[in-house]
């Protein structure tokens, strides 16, 4: 192609057609969406990790031990900061729509309003973010940082002892309570966050559509019977 | 009934009762010479251009923002002129336009089953009972195929075959498969296609759009149209607009009826402003009304509302034989009870007859012999049966949904009966009027720079129109005729000639502003619906279906001090600095109140029948409509002399050179 | 329809008044009597109305012009549903035989920032013109265009494009949604002309562009609650709006701003 037949794509240089998608009202749609698949795949893997403490104390320490030593340490450090951005960027971009929206709406609102097709989950979708951010900070605490309960010393090989950090978390009850609602908010988020982000990311399909609802939903309420599986076993079965 | 009509004949040899002055004016159509096929071309040709650099300091004033406003306001702005556009409704893309269902006609002959310009011309010229003009009609033939060519470039999704070719149907009538159409939504569609070009230009800064804006007259400056008055809507502010030339795309005036199948806005008053500035009033009492309309069902209704007339492709229409049967279900009426009486008195064409024969026969039917069905209103049951059972029984349930499902909803839901199980009623509903501001070719008035445009205008349907035909003119006229015809004008103009500080607009500013501070000031008792409802009875019940030279005389008095107790006990509430809806119906009102008595003088005067036009007095024995070509092959134009003076006519003579007169016969 | 006179209504109407955009509102309670329930609700407005005149009071405003569900004037709030109960239905074909005699009815306007009230229950929807107008057409001028059969348009793109195109630009979208967002509007008139080879050439610029006013008109950005699909009086399909953010996606990729 010759110089005077090149296509000139857009007037506007990258960095600022970037910022304008950012800015637009769809553009942090899609960051939501986005975002919200890869928190989505974090929850998947998170609880696939923990259920490892069903096999006993050896599979799910050696996991942790795993997990600090990525990368020669600095592994563990990367997916934290990258967990860290998302999540962050998550919760700006979906305070910023709620801002815009609380906006649109206008100065008076109605006396009478129906819903007709939306649910509670959708509704609350702000608040069920704010309580699961309020608890993911309780849960690094609690696991990762200390200062909730106190943590056990290290296993015989000289692991940090996740197993029965966790074991003797969840025998307290007001923890387990903790980390039951936590959940339940977190599968309320999840149920309506799986079904919009497809749509947000401009897929729509008369049969995939449906198809990736109920494989959503499915999923949503596997997570939750996985995570609050741990606790509420511990809490009543194990000894 | 009966005995009017029988002395209204006796009478009829006698001189008719109306005394109306001849005007001198000379009513130049400027009907190109030459052969019909080449006089559009050749017109193109001999007119005057203006140079493109100038074009820009020419400004147009378009009222409306119809199938034929927007699509002249898009049209002229895109070649380059100054628009202002001027719309009642909150946005453009509401004109009545938009509730057209059927379809548009357009002599593609994609068929391949013998359509052509020249038949689509014929079959126009004889629809309207050989009462329009040839040349006209003949243009807007051949511009039918480059409106569906202009509309399938902006987007509009005509229905296709599997194929992917335009799917056509017949419509109306027709012989050929002709007609273009878009779900049932046609009309919708062609609209926001031309609304979506009008945008273009408006963003483009070149249309700059007025909503909420009603048009109150008309400035002449110098005998040429060069600014119009209008109220906002919004805020009650009356504002001068100046302009080089000023089109009316302001549509038809079907709620003189007050029942219509009208959008609830639709008015005379741009048009009755003309008037009385001295535009002459082409062929007003040539109404259409429609035979397939939901009946009226009480004395509060507003609206009628029309169903498709393609309903009679597979229903049967019949009222019972004997009067006392008319208040049993249809069920309890048995078969050989029943009167086809469509089928009984036209036996070639059956169900399928024009709209305006179809119409007549239901008020026979009904007024005439009292043998109505469906609720009593006002003492009357208006109401045929339109019946499907046959159909369905021949042809299965499945293949009628197929065909109306949408149409058997709408009337489930309007009715709350289910035309699956229980016969449709139907009546006749005004839905168009044929006649409108006289034009010449270049579809511009009597007045200079008045140009008028889409149903606003009485040119291309002579007394009767057929279906498919109305999107057909409107987009004709505002994408391919004012485009050419207009420059022939503004090319001898000097532009922005008259500024708004001008005397003739101050003039008439004072005149709007007064008009509304009287309606204000008023404070009668009486609400503008009232008087109008009483207008609409009158003229539906002496200048609808059926007319007579009696009739149309008393109607003329009752109209008369009807107007008289309006402008004394009309109740407009509120002031003229808010939104104030009572002031807006009572302006049109007002209008409809003088121009109801036009129809009914246009009306008496027709010493014939011809199309939507049925004079009681003028009918074959077995009671067809019978035209009287020696004495009245001419279009009426009426012109304003005065409040109290009565109009004056000038004519047209309507000359056949390509079609020979004939008796319409569907027998 | 069994003859003799219908049994009619008497019902307790809240009406939302506010004389114009500068001045506050206050709901109104109005008896509306004699109500037959063959009316349409609009028409029951009008009894109201004429009532009113009679008692020498200005009558209340709504926006209403063709009354058969198409032209999109119409709006209304009513207990809390656009366009009132009946899926599919505009309040303009919405009859009073869905009421019954003795109900409570709240009316109200439509309620966005990008909607402000005009008078009483009619608000300006000029905004939606305005996104129109940004971009929702093809750019080809009148006259010149190619025979309309020269293009053949697959049954299935024209029928999506149809179903799309049905939009009447009523507004109970932007009412019924939470966060008064234009999505289904906009959306439609997108898909209308991307499943059309005549909108193809502008289509992710229209995304752009038509989306980009939408949020500078002040309408709020879709969350995904599909209240507006349920209110849509023409029923417009949500896949209009995920056929939407791929366009504008796919317009910023390629940076299709021109």
């Amino acid at each position: 192609m010759s110089e005077g037949e090149r296509v000139v794509r857009g007037a506007k240089p990258p960095l600022e057609v970037v910022i304008d998608f950012v800015r637009s009202s769809v553009g942090a749609k899609v960051i939501m969406a986005v975002t919200g698949l890869a928190l989505w795949g974090f929850v998947i893997g998170h609880l696939v990790g923990n259920l490892q403490i069903f096999q006993g104390p050896e599979p799910l320490n050696a996991y942790g031990e795993m997990l600090h030593s990525l990368g020669h340490g600095a592994g563990l450090w990367v997916v934290r900061a990258a967990l860290l951005a998302i999540v962050l960027s998550h919760i700006f971009f979906g305070l910023r729509l709620a801002a815009m929206n609380r906006a649109a709406r206008g100065p008076v609102g109605y006396r009478t309003k129906q819903s007709l097709r939306t649910n509670t989950a959708a509704m609350t979708m702000a608040v069920s973010g704010i309580v699961i951010l309020a608890f993911i900070v309780f849960h690094l605490f609690h696991f990762t940082i200390g200062g909730i309960t106190e943590l056990p010393p290290l296993d015989e090989k000289g692991r940090t002892d996740v197993f029965l950090m966790v074991f003797q978390a969840f025998k307290t009850p007001w923890i387990v309570v903790v980390y039951v609602v936590g959940q339940t908010l977190l599968l309320s988020h999840l149920t309506h966050g799986t079904v919009s982000l497809w749509q947000s990311l401009g897929l729509h399909h008369p049969v995939w559509t449906p198809a990736l609802r109920v494989a959503g939903r499915a999923l949503g309420v596997s997570i939750f019977a996985g995570n609050i599986g741990i606790p509420l076993a511990i809490f009543f079965f194990w000894k | 009934m009966t005995a009017s009509i029988t002395e209204s004949i006796a009478a009829k040899s006698k001189k008719s009762p109306v005394d109306y002055p001849l005007s001198d004016l000379k009513l130049d159509a400027k009907v190109p010479s030459g052969p019909l096929e080449q006089k559009w071309e050749k017109h193109k040709f001999d007119s005057k251009l203006v140079n493109p650099a100038n074009k820009r300091k020419y400004t147009v004033l378009v009222v409306g923002s119809g199938l034929a406003g927007a699509s002249a306001a898009s049209t002229l702005a895109e070649l380059g002129y100054n628009v202002h556009c001027f719309c009642f409704q909150d946005s453009p893309r509401r004109a009545h336009s938009i509730a057209a269902q059927g379809g548009i006609n357009a002599a593609k002959n994609y068929q391949n089953d013998g359509d052509s310009v020249f038949r689509l011309f014929y079959d126009t010229i004889k629809g309207g009972d050989f009462r329009a003009r040839e040349a006209n009609v003949y243009r807007l033939a051949l511009n039918s195929r480059n409106i569906i060519d202009q509309c399938v470039a902006q987007g509009v999704p005509f229905a296709r075959e599997y194929g992917g070719q335009l799917a056509n149907r017949s419509f109306g009538g027709a012989q050929v498969s002709r007609t273009f159409y878009a779900r049932g939504q046609t009309g919708q569609q062609l609209l926001l296609g031309a609304y979506s070009s009008l945008s273009r230009m408006i963003e483009a800064g070149r249309v700059k759009m007025h909503t909420r804006t009603e048009m109150l007259d008309l400035v002449l400056v110098d005998g040429h149209a060069k600014g119009i008055v209008t109220r906002n809507l919004t805020n009650g502010k009356v504002e001068r607009w100046a302009g080089d030339a000023v089109l009316l795309c302001t549509g038809g005036y079907g709620n003189v009826f007050y029942l219509s199948t009208n959008a609830q806005g639709c008015n005379v008053t741009a048009t009755y402003r003309a008037f009385k500035r001295g535009a002459a009033f082409g062929n007003p009492c040539y109404t259409q009304i429609h035979p397939t309309c939901i009946p009226v069902h009480g004395d509060d209704q507003s609206k009628l509302t029309l169903m498709s007339e393609s309903l009679r492709n597979d229903g049967r229409i019949w009222v019972p034989k004997k009067n006392e049967d008319c208040t049993k279900s249809p069920e309890q009426i048995p078969e050989q009870d029943r009167d086809y009486f469509l089928e009984r008195r036209y036996p070639a064409f059956g169900n399928l007859c024009p709209r305006d024969i179809a119409s007549r026969a239901a008020k026979v039917a009904c007024d005439d012999e009292g043998r109505g069905v469906g609720p009593e209103v006002n003492g009357r049951r208006l109401g045929v049966f339109l019946d499907f059972s046959k159909s369905i029984a021949e042809k299965g349930r499945a293949e009628i949904e197929g065909k109306y499902g949408n149409l058997f909803d709408m009337y489930a839901k309007i009715t709350a009966e289910d035309p699956y199980k229980t016969p449709m009623r139907i009546y006749p509903a005004v839905h168009y009027t044929m006649g409108g501001l006289w034009v010449d070719y270049n579809l511009m008035s009597n007045i200079p720079g008045l140009f008028v445009l889409g149903e606003a205008n009485f040119s291309d349907h002579g007394a009767n129109r057929l279906g498919a035909s109305a999107l057909m003119q409107g987009l004709s006229d505002g994408y391919f005729v004012i485009p050419s015809t207009i420059a022939g004008y503004l090319a001898g103009q000097k532009p922005a000639a008259a500024p708004t500080e001008h005397a003739a607009f101050k003039e008439v500013d004072g005149d709007v502003q007064q008009r509304i501070e009287r309606l204000l000031a008023i404070k009668g008792k009486r609400s503008p619906r009232s008087f109008h409802k009483a207008l609409g009875k009158i003229m539906w019940d002496e200048c609808g279906m059926a007319r007579s030279e009696q009739g149309l005389a008393g109607a003329i008095e009752q109209i008369k001090a009807l107007r008289a107790e309006f402008w004394e006990n009309v109740a407009v509430l509120g002031d003229n600095d808010n939104m104030n809806v009572s002031l807006e119906m009572a302006g049109r009102v007002a209008d409809f109140l003088e121009f109801g008595e036009l129809m009914c003088l246009d009306a008496l005067h027709r010493n014939e029948s011809c199309g939507g036009h049925f004079r009681a007095e003028f009918q074959t024995e077995d009671g067809e409509a019978l035209r009287n070509d020696d004495e009245f092959a001419y279009a009426a134009a009426w012109l304003h002399r005065g409040d109290d003076k009565t109009p004056a006519l000038a004519k047209e003579p309507l000359v056949f050179e390509n079609i020979k007169l004939a008796q319409r016969s569907y027998k | 329809m069994a003859d003799g006179s219908p049994k009619t209504m008497t019902l307790t109407l809240h009406v939302w008044r506010q004389k114009n955009a500068r001045a506050a509102g206050a709901f109104q309670t109005y008896k509306a009597t004699g109500v037959s329930p063959d009316q349409s609700f609009l028409e029951m407005l009008d009894l109201v109305n004429e009532d009113l005149i009679g008692r020498g009071q200005e009558p209340i405003a709504f926006d209403h012009d063709c009354r058969e569900g198409i032209c999109g004037m119409c709006s209304l709030m009513i207990n809390g549903e656009p366009h009132g109960p009946e899926r599919g239905t505009t309040t303009c074909q919405l009859h009073m035989r869905h009421f019954h005699d003795g109900d409570e009815i709240v009316i109200e306007p439509w309620r966005a920032r990008a909607f402000p009230v005009v008078r009483d229950l009619v608000v300006d929807r000029g905004a939606f013109d305005r996104l129109i107008q940004a971009g929702g057409y093809v750019s080809v001028n009148a006259g010149g265009a190619p025979d309309a059969n020269s293009v053949p348009i697959p049954k299935k793109e024209a029928d999506l494009a149809m179903d799309a195109a049905a939009c009447i630009g009523c507004g109970a979208c932007v009412a019924a949604c939470p966060n008064a967002s234009a999505m289904l509007f906009v959306g439609a008139k997108m898909s209308q002309l991307r499943h059309l080879p005549q909108g193809k050439p502008e289509q992710t610029k229209r995304a752009l562009n038509m989306l980009n006013r939408a949020d500078k008109e002040g309408f709020g950005a879709c969350r995904n609650h599909f209240e507006c699909e349920a209110a849509c009086p023409k029923e417009i399909p949500r896949r209009v709006m995920a056929e939407a953010f791929r366009d504008y996606v796919t317009a910023a990729v390629n940076r299709d701003d021109g």
